[in-house]
């Protein structure tokens, strides 16, 4: 492959080309810049507020001074206290009419168990029909019941004279690791800029091919001696600087607006997310080829990137929790490799040596996706 | 002779069940203009793609020696194409110079090359002063010469154009001939072009008429033009092949007395978008029973006036009298009759469906319905095929379907928007034949649009139309006479041998090239003198004559007139 002058030259006519047309139209400046934002913004909130204010109940069968303080505990900026529901059936009323999202069943026993130095239980009702606001709620109540048996214990090695006893007052069966304060935004917001960079890279690439297919105007390009990879690359230029745009304004928004600090470097972050940017590219590129008008296009693009990307990359639901094809989807899919990264670099302090083993397998995934994208455009027609 | 430049051996073409190409053999003459003509879906665009090497096919095809199937890309540095439709293969944002800039980067054009070769093409298409203009704010007469621009700037050795001047004005059309033939005799280029426009495949060397995915006729369009008046006429012969056009008759009466001898009155009519003036003062009456033709190039403000006329726009000014009653009356509903330029029948609707819909929005009574809907699905060739979806019919069927449909109520005034549009040759003959047989048994007036000046001797009168004004108004036959009057006969010379257009056009003599014959007019000239200028210039002559001026060039006439 020889790189002449003519070559750059022609490379450098489709990208100015490009970068004309997409400054010169609205849509398409909206469709590069304003629809990510606005999407990330729109997840991101809708995201964080649905976790606050949880309409919370409660069943207090023990009716104890260490039954109110654990109720206490719940009143705080992520439940709305809707207070004391008198029967079960009544609990299950509300939760099923979504009045209420979680009960706190407190047994008759409660205080009388923990007095004699015994494991006390208790029992939370949560409303399971979006799992994965359920699995937030049953954070919560675990971090708020674990910081409960923190103050236990200390009244208790108060009690006992500075002796250490072993095991938890309450239960517990989750500890949440690197996100201890629980917010969900932590994790969540920053894992939104991998489902950003996935669908707009790609739908825009994928756009900007159909868009020449449906107008006529790739004729100029099957008709001309341009050779195909040129014109692939020269396309896909103006979209990767474009999306490493979009990349800085989201991580920007993640500190200022969501106010989420990030624990490592961003250097170590940039160069998995270029990789991945390069992917999604080649993702658009891929789906381009084999689709001719630009709402096909658009629609393939969604179906094949965007809807998985959010049910299988551990977004939504933790890839622990997926099971069979589900999980099989997950490692197959690269989303779920970046939020690796993301997690990685945003809440655990990791650098880019750390992450290299996800890095390498997005440039794998770029390799591959590209190939077969150059592989699957023809200069001609059927 | 010399090789041919492309040489196609038994090719055929399949697009899922339907067979584009049956198995075509044909060569291309270096340095010529060949037509490729022949109706809609005839497999002509299917033919340029595959000499421009961007579609597989079956069979032998070499471009200048080269195996097209095997190296496509081989091929492309000698060639430029341009696919169908207006300024489809520019970039819309663009300016005009930057679409010139970018063919010529991806053709691998030198930058001082590119540079002499642009201002050449743009002074010569009167492109110049639009430089910086983006190509979306050009007309489409302007767009389909940057079109051509642009596929000019590479230098081609073979040129592709796909119907090149479909929907392009006249005026732009005469441009475009005249930079095409300017770069044929230059540069010895070869040019295939294809057209649904008979009169076009005139301007060529030699033809290639292709039906139904063969090659019917190949040969110089002289060799055609001996026995019939023109190619269209010659072409439709061999379309039917010894079959006889269908006739009709009507078998019910047109209730409506034609009481007044004038049907329609517009008085300073004017409608503005914005500041675009769509139509501009118009001033028009138009006889009971009339076949009433507006002409003029896409944009001309044809439909806007009609819609005017139908009370669909409310104009800005002026008024319009349809039957003596103001347009937009209740009243006039049942004397009005409507095809719209888009395809108005239901496509998921069988025949006998939207046969029955048309007569419920009509309230026609259930006996007259019968009577009717066996006329209709007769007229439009539809026997038997009463409950096929629509949708399935091909275009020249639906259109004379959506025709009937538009006059079941049998309306005095009939209005149709485009009919034709698109239609094929054949189609387009019998349709205007059903539009004559409405107008001579019921009386009905007609009043059509179409951006067709070929079809100007179909209509009784003709209203010529440019950017929303009317230019002149009368029968096809006087508009030439009054052409004639000004700017002499029109003669037709056919040199035995090529002839320098520069012995014309420099003792300025009108001159415009078709094929291997000339068109030549100038007020005053007479035959003798052209004969003397042909023996000085030691020309050998098949022929001179005259021959009826072009609807074309009376529009041109008429619209520098105006200016």
């Amino acid at each position: 492959m020889k790189l002449g002058g003519n070559t750059l030259k022609r490379i450098f006519a489709i990208t100015s080309k490009e970068v004309k047309e997409i400054v010169r139209v609205r849509l398409f400046l909206m469709l590069a810049f304003v629809v990510p934002f606005i999407m990330f913004n729109v997840f991101a909130y809708g995201i964080s507020l649905d976790i606050e204010n949880m309409p919370f109940g409660y069943i207090d069968y023990d009716h104890s001074q260490i039954s109110s303080q654990l109720i206490e505990k719940f009143k705080g900026r992520n439940f709305d206290m809707k207070g004391e529901m008198f029967s079960p059936q009544q609990a299950d009323k509300l939760l099923t009419s979504g009045e209420l999202r979680a009960v706190l069943v407190i047994p008759p026993d409660f205080s009388r168990e923990l007095y004699r130095g015994r494991n006390a239980e208790v029992q939370f009702l949560i409303d399971g029909g979006y799992p994965y606001r359920a699995l937030t709620i049953k954070g919560y109540c675990q971090a708020i019941i674990l910081s409960f048996n923190r103050e236990l214990i200390g009244e208790k090695i108060q009690k006992t004279g500075g002796r250490m006893t072993t095991g938890q007052p309450i239960r517990t069966e989750t500890r949440y690791l690197f996100n201890e304060s629980l917010k969900s935004s932590y994790a969540l917001v920053p894992s939104l800029i991998a489902i950003i960079l996935l669908m707009n890279p790609a739908v825009l690439t994928a756009l900007a091919i159909a868009r020449e297919k449906e107008f006529g105007t790739i004729y100029n390009i099957y008709s001309t001696p341009i050779k195909k990879w040129e014109f692939l690359v020269g396309k896909i230029i103006p979209y990767l600087f474009i999306s490493a745009l979009n990349f800085t304004v989201l991580v920007i928004t993640v500190r200022f607006l969501f106010q989420i600090s990030m624990k490592g470097n961003i250097l170590d972050l940039i160069p998995g997310a270029l990789v991945y940017i390069l992917i999604n590219v080649s993702f658009g590129l891929l789906v381009s080829s084999v689709t001719r008008t630009m709402v096909s296009a658009q629609i393939v693009t969604v179906i094949v990137t965007v809807i998985p990307a959010f049910l299988y990359s551990g977004l939504l639901i933790p890839v622990t929790n997926l099971e069979g094809g589900a999980k099989i989807m997950a490692y197959i899919y690269p989303t779920m490799h970046f939020m690796k990264i993301i997690h990685g670099v945003y809440l655990k302090n990791l650098n880019f040596f750390h992450l290299l083993p996800q890095f390498l397998l997005l440039v794998l995934y770029f390799c591959i996706l590209f190939s077969l994208g150059i592989l699957a455009f023809r200069k001609r027609e059927g | 002779m010399a090789p041919p430049v492309i040489s196609l051996r038994n090719i055929s073409k399949k697009f899922k069940k339907v067979e584009a190409l049956k198995g075509i053999d044909l060569d291309i003459t270096p340095a010529e203009i060949t037509g490729i003509i022949g109706p809609d879906g005839a497999g002509k665009s299917t033919l340029l793609k595959i000499c421009a090497g961007v579609l597989s096919f079956h069979g032998t095809a070499t471009f200048m020696n080269t195996d097209i199937r095997r190296h496509p890309e081989r091929i492309k540095k000698y060639l430029s194409f341009m696919p169908q439709g207006l300024g489809l293969n520019l970039y819309m944002d663009l300016s005009v110079e930057e679409n010139i800039d970018f063919f010529a980067a991806i053709k691998n054009v030198p930058d001082a090359e590119r540079d002499r070769l642009k201002d050449q093409l743009l002074r010569a298409t009167g492109l110049e002063p639009f430089r910086a203009r983006w190509a979306r704010r050009l007309s489409g007469g302007m767009k389909q010469k940057l079109g051509i621009c642009c596929s000019l700037i590479s230098n081609p050795e073979v040129l592709l154009l796909d119907e090149p001047s479909t929907g392009v004005d006249p005026l732009s059309r005469r441009q475009l001939w005249e930079i095409l033939n300017g770069f044929i005799t230059e540069k010895g280029t070869t040019l295939i072009l294809t057209t649904s426009y008979m009169d076009e495949a005139e301007r060529c060397h030699s033809v290639r008429f292709i039906h139904d995915g063969n090659v019917l006729f190949s040969g110089n369009p002289e060799e055609l033009m001996r026995e019939e008046k023109d190619l269209e006429d010659a072409f439709f012969k061999m379309l039917l092949a010894g079959k006889e056009l269908t006739t009709y008759d009507i078998p019910f009466r047109n209730n409506v007395s034609k009481n007044g001898s004038i049907a329609i009155v517009i008085s300073g009519v004017s409608k503005h978008f914005g500041s675009f003036k769509a139509v501009d003062d118009v001033n028009l009456s138009i006889q009971h029973g009339e076949i009433f033709g507006f002409l003029g190039p896409n944009g001309a403000g044809k439909t806007t006036l009609l819609k005017c006329v139908l009370a669909l726009y409310k104009p800005d000014k002026g008024s319009i009298r349809i039957m003596e009653l103001q347009s937009g009356s209740p009243e006039l509903r049942k004397t009005v009759g409507y095809m719209s330029q888009i395809f108005s029948l239901y496509g998921d609707l069988t025949v006998a469906e939207n046969i029955e819909l048309y007569g419920a929005i009509y309230e026609i009574e259930k006996k007259d319905l019968k009577e009717r809907m066996q006329w209709v699905i007769d007229v439009s060739h539809l026997a038997g095929m009463e409950d096929t979806m629509v949708g399935k019919l091909p275009l020249g069927i639906k259109q004379r379907l959506a025709l009937g449909c538009s006059t079941l109520h049998l309306p005095s005034v009939l209005i149709l928007d485009e009919p034709t549009s698109g239609v094929d040759p054949v189609a387009r003959r019998s349709f205007w034949q059903l539009i004559r047989l409405l107008s001579d048994k019921l009386g009905m007036t007609v009043i059509v649009t179409t951006h067709n000046l070929v079809e100007a001797d179909y209509c009784d009168r003709i209203a010529i139309m440019n950017e929303g004004k009317v230019i002149a108004v009368d029968t096809p036959e006087n508009l030439r006479n009054e052409f004639i009057h000004h700017s002499g006969d029109v003669y037709e010379i056919y040199p035995e041998t090529g002839l320098d257009a520069k012995i014309f056009s420099e003792r300025q003599i009108e001159v415009a090239p078709f094929g291997r014959r000339y068109h030549i007019w100038k007020k005053g000239l007479s035959e003798n003198e052209i004969k003397a200028l042909m023996d000085s210039h030691k020309i050998g002559y098949r022929f001179i004559r005259t021959i009826p001026p072009l609807m074309e060039d009376v529009f041109i006439y008429f619209l520098e007139r105006k200016r």
